[in-house]
């Protein structure tokens, strides 16, 4: 082949090939990802999922009536006999159980909220509280399924993939899309945190999200085995190239150039990896703002810190995922521990975010799948008692790129039982029949993927003869939230 | 409900006739036999496979490439219907003698394999969803294997298709049915178990018959019902009631939504719903307790099905429906009972004119990569349109016309030159047919995952040729299931034995999938197509996995055994990796390499050993570890080269 043709011949060759490649800014950026619908205000988003659910009552949404009507029956019209799940469903008294601790108002807009986080509070002003959110879902892993995939079932392409395939990368030595996760170290609820949350569905495996281990090795088999060195495996890898660059050119099959250039990413990634992990490059002001388990490897703070580190290194989308809320018979001890342990980190990847002038185009979001129920699950007078599952109203916040902060979004019943309009009506929303005044897992979903400037129902593809999308057929987004 | 411009354009580009419904989609016609094209005397030794493909070249104007080397077919007939590379002997004979006699024993061999069986065993596992765990919250362990090794076995028999998918679907309901016909119906048995505490079980229930009537549909009808569960497909002729008419057949299974917590210890946690079938067989093999398998069975009450509006489980609507198939496929038999029994029968018949055309296009997809119907799962009016619908036609009367002999269509694949041409594309062909839709080469694609790491192991004389069994745990990175079960599941020690059986039969954790088993199906719900991807992912398992490390180093001895200059050994190791010899500029590349890497070993014994040391596998001790170690990096590099990673 001349040398003319082979140049031809690789580009042809490339340009067939590159779709499925997991990342590389040039590739994606020519070849892949077709870049945002419209400006966006975000370039990136971390997504901080507390799974478990987390009590809306007790943190977010201030109730003075659980208060006032303490040990009394919810009104049968209030929960006007929706379902429950198995675990109350066969409870003969639902008495009301009033906030754990009380609220107070916290910065300059006076945002009210549970002190219980006080860390939060301190960012009150750079976040907006959503507490008319809902979901029909009512478990955990169906829940977070939705969340995560626009779906009860797996087998979607999660949040991260999705934005991913639509703007890829913007680093060439790691992936878009990254995961880390966490739990409580009391191991007091069973919810595991399965690799379909961060999967990419019926899209390219090469965009499914790449999870960061707590122990061992980041990225299972990043590190070379042992007797073979980093400078060795260059010069084998850099061997592999030579000769399958010689068999490319007898056989003409662009996937040997791609996965040949795959090698050489893992190389990089052999680098950067670590060197993401290294925290002793952190001054020790910055450590200090995510709290004494920073330096714990898998925590919580940890993981917000290397967050940072990643979004900060060009990371399209990180997916925080932390379990441990789950306060059926605990609340009373869990509730506070929880708290502890995840209130400081999260406000401080807010805070250092916006010192280093990231906040301003990274869109943070921080929600648990549902809520949890003004009534008591148990008997209150026991030691031992909690709260179940409830995704009729619930509370998120999110904060960044554009996001009106100090401010909060929608509202509940005086129970926090039902999402209720302006007005104060109590409405039944579902995403068949939303409300604009209620905001639906899909409409969040919309708004996020909005901030990135990618319109939720032109994003699409095509699978099995239909085109999906992350809102599936639902979604609005929530102006109200944006400045 | 947002309007889809995108679904009416769609619309608008199907042929027009189909879209008005003035004629059935083709898929759905009755099958009928088509002509072989007649293609002038020139082309009078052409056989009817390679006819239909030749039309289509002509008609493109395209010239098919040469027949594959001997090697290359050897080594292509091993890789596609065994999944293992062939031995060095088996290549040197067969390229002694390459005549089509000595093809046709090379396949035949292979096909009356165990490994053949094996390999083509895991279709159907992606396809069963099948797993050795629960899914779900708590993810227990569950007994499944004895129904992999059902279908192994099955598939070692050549058993009729149809009489397997009888089996599968209704075992349990055949006249007196023996025990192996009840454990076929594991298939049905093996979606994901919901044990979560405050799971509605009727909600649960109604999840496993949903996902048990997409299964059925999309492995054996190749349609996406999934659709009608909440409301009329918009494309396929199935509308809801339809669905739930479908939904009725399975509605009956005599499973709740329930876990019998009683049937677990400690650690393995093995977690079951009725009901099960015994095997009293495998007590010693289960640490004394007989294994317990889910199978189908029906209650003696019929439950009652209703239209779901919406899917939603608990929303009823409606007459009760009686159990039937959607009206655009045809209708059960007047005498046919109405029940999984009758569903079966008709499925795997000659009356439903998908079954044949789904079964023939995976045999075509297992061969040449990718069906002629580019979407396995989808046959209905938004799946791809088949590029050689005569060929798909033919091949699916042929299936039917042989008694659904699964060998039969399989050997005539195999003989068609259409198969035994190279996949080298010349510049033309690149640029006129990057992707090969019209077969003028043969495809060349990465190997699975699966057949990447039994080549891995055969290439270093480790595989171990046992047949079915207990699931096995061979290298895992540390930590992984403790750090994703958050504690609740620990990796079990591995062992040399564990780590030289067939991939086949690692434990499989619905969720924790295996990471070195990249592009692998999930296994949560029905997967007929496989996945290809790239990602830096797969490049760190096959250098860093201490599978593979172990295998290049065990080569490596090997082949400083057989021969006794670096020439030769160079030779050898590039041949076992690549199935031939080097070109010379090759040969120098791995010449510097390997002096380079002498040299690295000599300076750093301590890393030469470390490198040894990988592994259960003894090094041998006559071998200078510098030595050793320097060949060990050097067939690891060998063993990463495309060309063997790929499918000649």
């Amino acid at each position: 082949m001349s040398h003319a043709s082979r140049r031809d011949f690789l580009r042809t060759a490339l340009g067939a090939s590159l779709g499925g490649l997991a990342f590389g800014r040039g590739a994606l950026a020519r070849d892949g990802a077709r870049g945002p619908h419209f400006a966006p205000r975000a370039r990136r988003v971390v997504w901080m999922l507390h799974g478990g659910a987390p009590s809306h009552v007790d943190l977010f949404d201030r109730k003075p009536r659980l208060e006032t009507d303490r040990g009394q029956e919810l009104p049968a019209e209030v929960r006007a006999g929706q379902r429950l799940t198995t675990m109350t469903a066969g409870q003969a008294k639902f008495p009301l159980l009033p906030s754990l601790r009380p609220f107070r108002r916290y910065g300059e807009s006076g945002l009210e909220l549970s002190t219980l986080l006080p860390h939060t509070g301190s960012i009150a002003d750079r976040i907006c509280v959503v507490r008319s959110c809902y979901s029909e879902a009512i478990n955990h892993a169906p829940a977070m399924t939705l969340w995560l995939t626009g779906h009860q079932q797996p087998g979607r392409p999660s949040f991260g993939a999705w934005v991913a395939h639509a703007l890829g990368s913007e680093n060439d030595s790691l992936p878009a899309f990254l995961v880390l996760t966490s739990r409580d170290r009391q191991n007091s609820c069973g919810q595991l945190l399965y690799d379909h949350y961060w999967g990419s569905g019926f899209l390219s495996s090469a965009l499914q999200g790449v999870k960061l281990h707590g122990q061992g090795d980041p990225v299972p088999y990043l590190s070379n085995p042992p007797g073979i060195s980093a400078a060795q495996r260059a010069e084998l890898v850099s061997d592999l190239r030579a000769l399958n660059e010689a068999h490319l050119h007898a056989v003409h099959d662009p996937e040997i150039e791609a996965r040949t250039r795959q090698a050489e990413l893992a190389l990089r990634m052999q680098e950067t990896v670590p060197e993401l992990q290294d925290l002793s490059t952190e001054p020790e002001h910055v450590l200090a703002l995510y709290g004494p388990d920073v330096r714990r490897r898998g925590s919580y703070a940890q993981n917000c810190l290397l967050a940072r580190r990643l979004l900060e290194r060009g990371a399209r989308c990180v997916q925080l995922l932390h379990a441990g809320w789950d306060q059926h018979r605990n609340l009373p001890t869990q509730l506070e521990i929880q708290c502890r342990d995840t209130d400081q980190p999260s406000a401080a990847l807010v805070l250092d975010l916006k010192q280093r002038g990231l906040l301003e185009d990274t869109l943070v979001v921080w929600g648990g799948e549902f809520g949890r129920t003004p009534f008591c699950q148990g008997d209150p007078s026991a030691k031992e008692h909690g709260r179940d599952h409830h995704g009729n109203a619930f509370s998120i916040w999110l904060a960044g790129a554009g996001i009106r902060g100090g401010t909060s979004f929608g509202a509940s019943d005086e129970w926090g039982y039902n999402v209720v309009d302006r007005s104060g009506h109590i409405l039944r929303p579902t995403k068949d029949d939303p409300h604009p005044d209620a905001v639906h897992v899909h409409d969040v979903q919309a708004t996020m993927l909005h901030t990135l400037g990618l319109d939720h129902e032109r994003l699409t593809a095509r699978f099995q003869g239909r085109d999906f999308r992350l809102t599936d057929v639902h979604g609005q987004v929530v102006r109200s939230l944006l400045a | 409900m947002a309007r889809r411009p995108e679904l009416l354009l769609f619309l608008l580009l199907l042929p027009p006739r189909a879209a008005l419904g003035q004629e059935p989609h083709w898929a759905f016609r009755p099958l009928a036999r088509p002509a072989v094209p007649e293609l002038g005397p020139e082309r009078a030794a052409l056989g009817p496979i390679d006819r239909f493909v030749q039309a289509e070249l002509d008609a493109a104007g395209l010239e098919p490439v040469e027949r594959a080397t001997p090697r290359e077919l050897a080594s292509r007939v091993a890789l596609d219907l065994t999944g293992l590379p062939p031995t060095p002997d088996e290549l040197r004979a067969f390229e002694a003698d390459p005549s089509a006699k000595a093809y046709e024993a090379l396949v035949e061999r292979a096909l009356g394999s165990a490994a053949h069986a094996e390999h083509y065993a895991l279709a159907w596992l992606d396809a069963a969803r099948y797993a050795d765990s629960n899914g779900y919250q708590n993810d227990g362990d569950r007994y499944a294997w004895p129904w992999r090794d059902w279908i192994v076995e099955a598939l070692h028999a050549n058993r009729p298709l149809d009489q397997l998918v009888v089996e599968m679907i209704a075992g349990d309901l055949l006249p007196e049915a023996s025990e192996a016909q009840r454990l076929a119906t594991a298939f049905l048995r093996m979606n994901p178990l919901n044990n979560e505490g405050g799971a509605i079980p009727e909600e649960v229930r109604f999840g496993y018959v949903v996902d048990r009537v997409n299964t059925v549909a999309t492995s054996f009808l190749g349609l996406t019902v999934a659709c009608a569960q909440c409301h009329d497909h918009k494309l396929d002729p199935v509308s809801q009631r339809e669905y739930y008419e479908l939904f009725a057949f399975f509605d009956n299974l005599d499973d709740d939504g329930t876990v019998d917590a009683n049937r677990r210890n400690s650690y393995h946690q093995y977690q079951l719903e009725k009901p099960w079938l015994e095997l009293p067989q495998w007590k010693e093999l289960c640490g004394g307790e007989a294994p317990l398998v889910m199978i189908a069975g029906d209650r003696a009450t019929p439950r009652e099905t209703k239209l779901r509006e919406r899917g939603a489980y608990d929303k009823s609507v409606g007459e009760p429906l009686a159990p039937a198939v959607p009206r655009a496929l045809g209708a059960l038999p007047a005498d046919a009972p109405r029940n999984r029994l009758g569903l079966a029968r008709w499925i795997a018949s000659r009356e439903n004119p998908l079954f044949a055309r789904v079964q023939a296009n995976r045999a075509w997809q297992q061969l040449f990569g990718r069906g002629l119907v580019g979407t396995p799962e989808d046959f209905g009016l938004a799946g791809e349109r088949p590029t050689h619908p005569a060929l798909l036609e033919w091949l699916a009367c042929e299936l039917v016309a042989s008694g659904f002999d699964q060998r039969a269509l399989l050997r005539a694949l195999l003989a068609s030159e259409t198969y035994q041409r190279s996949a080298r594309a010349s510049a033309t062909h690149a640029e006129r047919d990057p992707q090969n839709r019209l077969y003028a080469r043969s495809s060349r694609h990465r190997l699975s995952s699966f057949a990447l790491r039994d080549r891995a192991l055969a290439l270093a004389g480790l595989l171990d040729p046992r047949v079915g069994g207990l699931p096995v745990y061979p290298y895992h990175p540390a930590g992984l299931w403790k750090d994703v079960s958050f504690e609740v599941f620990d990796y079990p020690a591995t062992t040399r034995e564990q780590n030289r059986r067939r991939t086949l039969y690692s434990f499989w954790r619905r969720t924790v999938m295996p990471p070195a088993l990249f592009d692998a199906a999930h296994r949560q719900s029905c997967v007929v197509r496989p996945l290809r991807t790239s990602t830096p992912l797969h490049s760190l398992v096959l250098w860093n996995d201490p599978t593979y490390v172990e295998a290049a180093r065990v080569l490596a001895a090997r082949v400083v055994a057989a021969a006794a200059t670096d020439e030769e050994r160079l030779a050898t190791l590039f041949e076992r990796a690549t199935l031939r010899a080097p070109r010379e500029l090759e040969a120098q590349r791995l010449r510097a390499a390997l002096h380079r890497e002498r040299a690295r070993y000599a300076a750093d014994p301590a890393a030469a050993s470390a490198l040894l040391a990988v592994g259960f596998e003894p090094p041998p001790t006559e071998l200078a570890p510098v030595e050793l170690a320097a060949w060990s990096a050097l067939a690891l590099l060998a063993m990463n080269l495309d060309e063997g990673l790929c499918r000649p």
